[in-house]
């Protein structure tokens, strides 16, 4: 679903991305992991074609993100670290302003609108303006809006933050419900617990480079150690 | 005061990696940018000078006429000052992330306050260096003012600005604190209502009958200055700054220091007012803003509003889509729609202006100055609307882009969704302003044609013009429309805007004047400068109009978010 090639973006003199090949198959969950400063925004937001390559290529779904970015779109979703939205616009205006966009059935992404809502608690709430929602209440609404469209991949940066428990638990069982049903999920996260519970394969990253690539099974295999994930990353982030 | 000289230096640090900034950009563009400038105010001044020395030429009252503007143009600015200081000072007392921070740091109230105080002074006053300089100093040539006048410029400028917003600020602060949004945004509209009745009943008890009894121009305007004599009242402030700059350029130096030291008193008084006040209520004021109401709105596709705005859905639906985004974003926030309201106020005073100039003087060259000057002052007004709310909008987009960056959108349909839908809102207003002023000043049926046809090219280029600069240079990070305007692209829009606004009355003019009124060409030669003019305005616009919006939508192309 995913193939990138010897992808790397550079802002002047900071390489924040060094030469980054890795494929990502359809229905799979992966988790990019890292510091601070890693690359793993810049990564996704290449993926998401937000940022332009300074070398190298991304592909989705066999289609080139350079040469066809249109059609390379229409297939993802992106869920932005910070949930920036329409202030202005109540939550329920901004799952239909997302479905007009999509030009998706009106019948269709109404009533997803609504059971969407409703999954994550947001039914008595969808009719007030976003500027008065929490940064949680926003998160809920922006990945209700990426899960309207129905997209074959979901890219998606840092979910939880800001989510109470049960949404958590919504979130985590919504995305891997979809990658049953065949779609790809890219994700980026600190909470190593989230990682290590839901995906079928991590990379961690470093300095712009992947340092580790494979299930936490692998990872502790080549690590050689029965420890757990925190302690892996830590020692390879350290050591790298 | 605690902290003050810390956000005091920190501003001059942004400051300085600001202009540090400017060094980095290619010499080329800066310079191109200093040239436009200066040809601005060049320009400006120009027109200024050749306005009021025609004032002055008029025989018996031109002296007095050309004091008379000075009165009417610091009455009218203190007016707009104040009003567009209240709208301001709200947003960047109140509606500012930076505040949140701010009061969460151990700062005196007062220190934030007075901070966020000097900003709304300078947001809602820089155009007014702009336009003001350039009319101060061809006043002061006229009345060959001597060197100390234009010394003492700056000290009359800073001074006058702080007026103004302090007095919005003292009507802000209570209104914050006291009411809540709902009832604010009712007193507000109430307010501009009464003001805009009595404004009405001024106009037509008091001005309108000025206009029947001067039989000629002269006449005319000698008697509707004289009542106007409401903008000189002594105890008014944009009398005493406008006595001291006069006084001054008459060389009587002590008459305008008692002026300015009026003014300079009441605003002293003012300002002690503010830090009475805002350690009172800035706090509490900021607090209470807090509390909006979150009421639910009506859910989509009920109510009247999404009735109405159900008629966009003949459009492609993602175009209807960011239509209905944009006009309910732009109608639930107060300070874009009250500034719109100002927008609307200057119109409506406009237009009742107008309908006091005698429209049957039979001088042709009268009637020619009235139209041109009134295509120039609708091209002017609609050129400040354009870069107010047109510039910032793919600004404003910013943020969202993950939104719009990701669906199905183009950012060339974006560009091309706010040129067309803004420029059809433009295009209707202006002609509807154009028709109604001609038929006001009975304009002759071919000038009626071509003034109406010449408000069409403006509209579309300075729609162009200002949706496709804001597509070349926006400001992904800024969520203030205000602060997007003052900053280097609304410039270039505003400036470009004026220049653009001037060639074609330039290149109208110069026929209809020769041919019209000076009689110096014959009548194949003025179709020929005709047919030129329009070749001219056409290139204008699509120099103006069509080619930053390509540029634009080329940028945004190649951006990265």
């Amino acid at each position: 679903m995913i193939e990138l090639q010897k992808l790397t973006k550079k802002f002047g003199n900071n390489t924040a991305v060094d030469s980054l090949s890795l494929t990502v198959e359809a229905g799979e969950f992966f988790t990019v992991l890292g510091p601070n400063g890693a690359g793993k925004t810049t990564t996704l937001k290449l993926v998401a074609g937000l940022l332009r390559p300074t070398a190298g290529s991304v592909s989705v779904g066999g289609i080139d993100m350079a040469e066809k970015p249109g059609r390379a779109k229409a297939l993802m979703s992106y869920i932005p670290d910070i949930p920036y939205v329409y202030e202005k616009l109540t939550g329920r205006e901004f799952l239909h302003f997302t479905g007009e966009l999509y030009r998706l059935d009106r019948s269709i992404y109404r009533a997803r609108a609504e059971e969407l809502l409703e999954q994550f608690l947001m039914r008595d709430d969808g009719d007030k303006l976003m500027e008065t929602y929490s940064h949680g209440m926003r998160q809920k609404i922006v990945i209700s809006s990426a899960l309207l469209s129905d997209p074959r991949l979901i890219i998606i940066d840092e979910p939880m933050v800001g989510l109470d428990p049960r949404s958590i638990r919504l979130v985590k069982d919504l995305l891997r419900e979809r990658t049953r049903s065949g779609t790809t999920v890219l994700m980026s996260t600190h909470t190593l617990a989230l990682a290590e519970e839901i995906s079928d394969r991590l990379g961690i990253m470093h300095r712009g480079k992947l340092i580790a690539l494979g299930g936490v099974d692998d990872l502790k295999r080549a690590a050689r150690r029965s420890e757990g994930l925190e302690d892996i990353f830590l020692r390879m982030t350290a050591e790298a | 005061m605690t902290g003050a000289r810390s956000l005091f230096f920190a501003r001059i640090r942004i400051l300085k990696n600001s202009v540090s900034g400017i060094r980095n950009e290619p010499v080329l563009k800066t310079t191109f940018i200093a040239v436009l400038t200066a040809s601005f105010w060049f320009g400006s001044f120009f027109l200024f000078y050749r306005g009021l020395s025609f004032f002055n030429a008029i025989p018996a009252v031109g002296p007095v006429l050309v004091d008379e503007t000075m009165y009417i143009f610091f009455a009218v600015l203190f007016i707009m000052l104040l009003l567009s200081s209240i709208v301001v000072c709200h947003a960047t007392f109140f509606n500012v992330k930076e505040v949140e921070f701010l009061l969460s740091k151990p700062l005196d109230h007062r220190v934030v306050f007075f901070y966020r105080f000097v900003q709304s002074s300078i947001y809602s006053s820089w155009a007014f260096l702009f336009l003001g300089i350039p009319f101060l100093v061809a006043y002061a040539i006229i009345r060959d003012a001597s060197c100390c006048f234009y010394l003492a410029l700056p000290g009359w400028f800073i001074l006058f600005v702080i007026l103004p917003t302090a007095t919005a600020s003292l009507l802000v602060l209570p209104a914050a604190r006291f009411l809540d949004y709902r009832r604010a945004r009712r007193a507000f509209i109430g307010t501009a209502v009464v003001l805009a009745l009595a404004a009405f009943w001024y106009y037509k008890s008091v001005i309108a009958p000025a206009a029947q009894e001067g039989e000629d121009i002269a006449a005319f305007m000698e008697s509707f200055l004289y009542h106007l004599r409401i903008l000189k009242h002594p105890l008014y402030p944009g009398y005493w700054m406008a006595s001291s700059i006069i006084e001054a350029a008459g060389g009587r130096a002590l008459e305008s220091v008692r002026y300015f030291f009026v003014y300079a008193a009441t605003t002293a008084l003012a300002l002690q007012l503010n830090h009475i006040e805002a350690g009172r209520l800035y706090y509490r004021g900021w607090l209470a803003s807090r509390n909006r109401s979150n009421r639910p709105l009506p859910p989509p596709g009920a109510g009247a509003a999404n009735s109405l705005l159900s008629i966009f859905s003949v459009l492609p639906r993602p175009t209807a889509a960011l239509i209905t985004k944009d006009i309910k974003s732009f109608a639930r926030d107060f300070s874009q729609w009250s500034q719109f309201l100002i927008y609307l106020a200057i119109l409506g005073v406009y237009i009742l202006n107008l309908g006091s100039v005698p429209g049957s003087v039979d001088n042709p060259y009268w009637k020619m100055i009235v139209t041109f000057l009134n295509f120039s002052a609708t091209s002017l007004v609609l050129a400040g609307f354009t870069v107010r709310f047109l510039f910032p909008q793919i600004s404003l987009e910013g943020t969202k882009i993950w939104i719009l960056g990701l669906a199905p959108v183009t950012f060339k349909e974006l560009v091309l969704q706010k040129f067309f839908i803004n420029g059809v809102m433009i295009l209707l207003v202006s002609e509807l302003l154009m028709t109604a002023t001609n038929i006001m000043l009975e304009t002759s049926p071919g000038l009626f044609f071509v003034s109406c046809a010449m408000t069409a090219l403006t509209a579309v280029g300075l729609t162009g013009l200002a949706v496709g600069l804001g597509a070349l240079y926006p400001d992904f990070r800024e969520e203030n429309p205000s602060r997007i305007v003052s900053g280097f692209g609304g410039t270039l829009n505003f400036i470009t805007a004026l220049i653009y606004v001037a060639v074609i009355v330039l290149l109208f003019s110069v026929p209809y004047f020769s041919y019209h009124v000076h009689h110096t060409v014959t009548a194949g030669t003025f179709r020929t400068m005709l047919s030129a003019a329009w070749t001219g305005s056409l290139a204008a616009t699509a120099a103006a109009g069509i080619l930053p919006l390509v540029l634009g939508y080329r940028k945004l192309q190649r951006s990265e978010f």
